[in-house]
């Protein structure tokens, strides 16, 4: 079949989105469709919002079948549109309240909120099967859009070479160093914890989070090694006491799955979105309030019973081993 | 004079119209230009044909309206098939798209779909209650358990979190997205089933209970107020069925009727920025009251 994965483009952007994009289509060739990945620009300020929409529902789609995975990709046109959301524009639905976001309470934001809102309803409505990737993602779209969808998991990337390792003397946290992951969380932590911190990924916070872990001194027990490669990644993961995850409101976190496929527990937040679909607490890693005391304490616990710490690892592991690309492949083609 | 740009609909009818085929007619003359064929030699973008008395002229669509089983045998070379009956349509047998003329007795232009999030924001950004049931009724209108002027109605409509509505409010409630509690012979008039358009209950009490449980769960509000604002279009809003017939049969002529028609059919209103910036993005004309108006000018 010719198939065509259709998903947004930020530029200089590089992230869970594009890795999803690139092994989903990865994974329908290995299923022997002929593959294509299409991406159309992306801008997320209100002014300019319905511009890329706009493109792509007057884009031509020749092929048998388009996946449409986030916003603003499913406004393409085909009469075989299956819809994957990852996400919609979050900007002006679940996080209209953030800082980040544009859509204020003036009567043109609200006005523009309400057109992006029937303009989704519309797009998403043609899809002949609609999935997300998570029940956050499930769930919003109910609320917002009133629509029906299923959930579709998929494996994280790195899938095939994460193993369980010895427990080592860190707490591990791969992640973009931005606002909406919080890695600060983690520096505060420290404070009131024995355990060393390794933070691995680049982003606009950090020389931040250095200045800070060198204020409350323990820089000594924090590690930011920036970017790393996938094989020092996978011998992080492998080696770490647990890893730690508490962005906010997160669609649905490759990095908790990544950490039950290395067999560790994992660290998060009550307000961390999906990744609450996998961590159970006190089953497969605890479920703090995100506070400083709450994580640290969490993590001097797990390091003090690295037994337990196992336990809830393989727990986790059990929970995660079966995720497959050729269940996605079959769900979303059939 | 046919001013350029308008879409110009021939007619070719004969026989005692029926009601709905001139509803229909009206409602298309609203914004297109149409013509009696009746010694017409001029230009015209596609017919409506019902017993065809005249010529069609060569290459122009033709939708054929079927009112009884001995029309079906009449139909020739159609580009599409019109009905009010179901079954009429079932039994013609041809491969032209086909769409039932549905009741379509209202023209509520202007109503824009307000979900429960938008309709939060709104009493957020007004300072008023986080969920508000309202009421909008012939008799009377109410707002979070006050009766006010029926001048509000449309406040009403479109910024509470359920709506209870009568049978002279309900099509405008669900044309405004309204997560709509009614009666159970209101229900019935437009077609709406319980809990998949709106919810209905037998006695104010009961209503009332509904739509309180409504405005606290966002969820069944949502799906409610999509629903309901489909069975709207679907169903009871003439300006949609004319647009469903006009897109089935006529192809958009150029890049800026193509455009103006997706515009349109995502629900984009004329006001909407989006068609100002298609007109300067894709370098398109704008003249007003043209068939290929894409945005203000």
């Amino acid at each position: 079949m010719d198939i065509l994965v259709c998903g947004a483009q930020k530029p200089f952007m590089h992230g869970g989105a594009e890795l999803l994009m690139e092994n989903l289509t990865a994974a329908l060739t290995a299923a022997g469709h002929n593959t294509e990945l299409v991406r159309i620009p992306v801008a997320w300020e209100k002014d300019r919002i319905f511009d890329s929409p706009l493109a792509w529902r007057t884009t031509p789609v020749d092929a048998d079948l388009v996946i449409a995975l986030n916003f603003p990709s499913y406004f393409v046109q085909h009469p075989n549109k299956v819809v994957w959301l990852l996400h919609q524009h979050r900007g002006a639905y679940d996080a209209a309240e953030a800082d980040w976001s544009d859509f204020g309470l003036d009567d043109y934001s609200i006005e523009m909120q309400r057109q992006l809102t029937e303009w989704d309803c519309r797009a998403l409505s043609e899809a002949t099967k609609l999935f997300t990737i998570s029940d956050v993602v499930t769930a919003r779209l109910a609320q917002f859009n009133g629509l029906q969808s299923r959930t579709l998991y998929h494996p994280p990337p790195l899938a095939d070479r994460l193993a369980p390792g010895p427990f080592g003397d860190y707490v591990l946290s791969p992640t973009r160093l931005e606002q909406n992951k919080r890695p600060g969380r983690i520096v505060e932590a420290l404070a009131h914890s024995g355990v060393r911190a390794v933070i691995t990924g680049r982003g606009s916070l950090a020389e931040q989070l250095q200045e800070r872990a060198k204020a409350i001194s323990v820089d000594d027990r924090l590690e930011l090694p920036g970017f790393v490669s996938d094989g020092d990644l996978v011998a992080l993961f492998a080696n770490a006491l647990a890893v730690v995850y508490t962005p906010a409101d997160e669609d649905y976190g490759y990095v908790t799955l990544q950490a039950f496929l290395a067999g560790k527990p994992v660290v998060t937040a009550a307000d961390s979105g999906g990744v609450l679909e996998w961590v159970e607490d006190g089953v497969t890693g605890i479920v703090t309030d995100g506070s400083a005391e709450q994580m640290g304490a969490a993590f001097d616990k797990l390091a003090a019973d690295k037994d337990w710490a196992a336990r809830l690892g393989e727990a986790g592991r059990r929970k995660v081993i079966e995720l497959n690309w050729e269940t996605v492949v079959e769900s979303l083609t059939s | 004079m046919i001013p350029t740009g308008r879409v110009v609909l021939g007619l070719s009818v004969g026989g005692p119209r029926p009601a709905e085929l001139d509803h229909l007619i009206y409602a298309i003359g609203r914004q297109s230009v149409v013509v009696n064929m009746d010694g017409y030699t001029g230009r015209v973008d596609w017919m409506l044909v019902f017993r065809s008395p005249f010529r069609i002229p060569d290459g122009a669509p033709a939708a054929w309206y079927l009112a009884n089983r001995a029309d079906i045998e009449q139909v020739r070379r159609p580009s599409l098939i019109l009905s009010g009956d179901q079954a009429l349509l079932d039994a013609c047998e041809t491969t032209a798209p086909k769409v039932l003329i549905t009741p379509s007795t209202v023209r509520y232009d202007d109503a824009r779909p307000y979900a429960p999030y938008p309709r939060q924001r709104i009493r957020r950004a007004r300072g008023l209650p986080s969920a508000v049931v309202g009421e909008v009724g012939a008799q009377r209108c109410v707002w979070d358990g006050h009766v006010v002027d029926p001048k509000f109605a449309d406040t009403i409509l479109i910024t509470a979190s359920a709506v209870i509505s009568d049978q002279a409010s309900v099509l405008l409630a669900l044309g405004c997205g309204a997560p709509t509690v009614t009666d159970p012979a209101t229900a019935e008039a437009i077609g709406a089933r319980h809990d998949e358009h709106v919810r209905v209950g037998s006695d104010h009490q009961e209503r009332q209970r509904l739509a309180a449980e409504l405005a606290d769960d966002m969820a069944a509000a949502a799906r409610l107020s999509w629903a309901g604002r489909t069975l709207f279009e679907q169903v009871h809003s003439m300006p949609h069925l004319v647009a469903r017939i006009e897109n089935a049969i006529t192809k958009p002529a150029g890049p800026a009727a193509r455009i103006s028609r997706v515009l349109a059919a995502l629900g984009t209103p004329d006001d909407a920025p989006i068609r100002a910036r298609a007109a300067r993005l894709y370098n398109l004309p704008r003249s007003a009251g043209s068939a290929q108006t894409i945005g203000e000018s």
